[in-house]
């Protein structure tokens, strides 16, 4: 399975998925055009990803310093399919990494945090 | 007309507009007046928290006028045109709060749904408002839904005060659809 990168524009963010080291990094800003086109190809990639994995430790690095409220939806979607996997066994940890003078950044962190039962969700200081 | 124009642009003047785009809208021109929005908030120090609010809330104006918005200088385009809408947005400010106003064009059937619930989400307080937002981030969406459906919500959330909304009758099918938000 190949790795995933997708390179950063104005409206979008870095993607990289590296099935090599089982990082995966999503960084930069999200506003696209049309928010689910941009975001299928990742989420097949992930999909495929989860069924190939076992119990091996897996990092999701996500450092969006802004986003509009599709991809905060999608971004729910990407981590409801993540606990479903922690649920099944898989050992995932999401990192959310903010900056602190961006209290939104923050704010939006812990809402997800919230809303998550059993996938771990650590807010991380840059 | 250039008249008229050097009366809009005084008017604008004495109320702070700093930023004002009218006509087609797409994705491409909420890109770049962005940029342009960004860059006046940067020289002018604008902190980061009110600087991703007021941009947030910028860019959920401005898709809600290229998603819903309807351009009924064209009547044979009533709804869903492939082309891009007719909206209006400004930003103001008074060298401390910013208000952006975006005004677009709906039909009656939209008016119907938009009024109500624009004053149910209006009627929130902030943790009923944060609850509402996450429960609907949270159901999947239906197949005809064009954006997350929480736009809305994410302006009444990052506002400072409730929004102001208004509909004025252009015919017996339109209206013109104003949004203010104060930040």
């Amino acid at each position: 399975m190949n790795n995933l990168e997708i390179s950063k524009t104005k409206t979008t963010p870095e993607i990289n998925f590296k099935n090599s080291t089982n990082e995966l990094t999503i960084k930069g800003e999200s506003y696209p055009e049309n928010t689910s086109e941009f975001y299928a190809p990742v989420f097949e990639w992930l999909e495929n990803y989860l069924d190939e994995i076992t119990n091996q430790p897996v990092i999701v690095n996500i450092e969006l310093v802004y986003f509009n409220s599709s991809s905060s939806k999608v971004l729910m979607d990407l981590f409801d399919m993540l606990e479903e996997n922690v649920e099944e066994g898989k050992n995932i940890t999401v990192n959310w990494l903010y900056d602190e003078e961006n209290e939104m950044a923050v704010e939006y962190g812990e809402d997800f945090m919230e809303d998550l039962e059993s996938l771990p969700f650590n807010l991380v200081k840059i | 007309m250039l008249g008229n124009l050097f009366k809009f642009t005084s008017q604008f003047a004495q109320k702070g507009v700093f930023l004002c785009f009218s006509g087609p809208t797409s994705h491409e021109i909420l890109v770049s007046t962005g940029d342009t929005l960004r860059q006046f908030l940067i020289n002018n120090n604008v902190y980061k928290k009110k600087y991703y609010c007021v941009f947030s809330i910028y860019v959920e104006l401005f898709e809600n006028m290229i998603r819903y918005g309807v351009d009924c200088f064209h009547p044979e385009l009533e709804i869903n045109n492939p082309s891009c809408p007719y909206g209006i947005i400004t930003v103001s400010t008074d060298g401390n709060q910013f208000t952006i106003q975006s005004g677009n064009i709906i039909t009656k059937n939209q008016f119907r749904k938009l009024e109500p619930y624009l004053h149910s989400i209006n009627s929130m307080d902030q943790q009923m408002i944060r609850d509402y937002y996450r429960e609907k981030r949270k159901q999947k969406c239906d197949p005809e839904c064009k954006g997350a459906g929480i736009g809305l919500i994410e302006i009444v959330r990052k506002s400072s005060k409730p929004i102001s909304f208004s509909f004025e009758e252009i015919d017996d099918k339109f209206l013109f659809y104003t949004l203010t938000s104060v930040i």
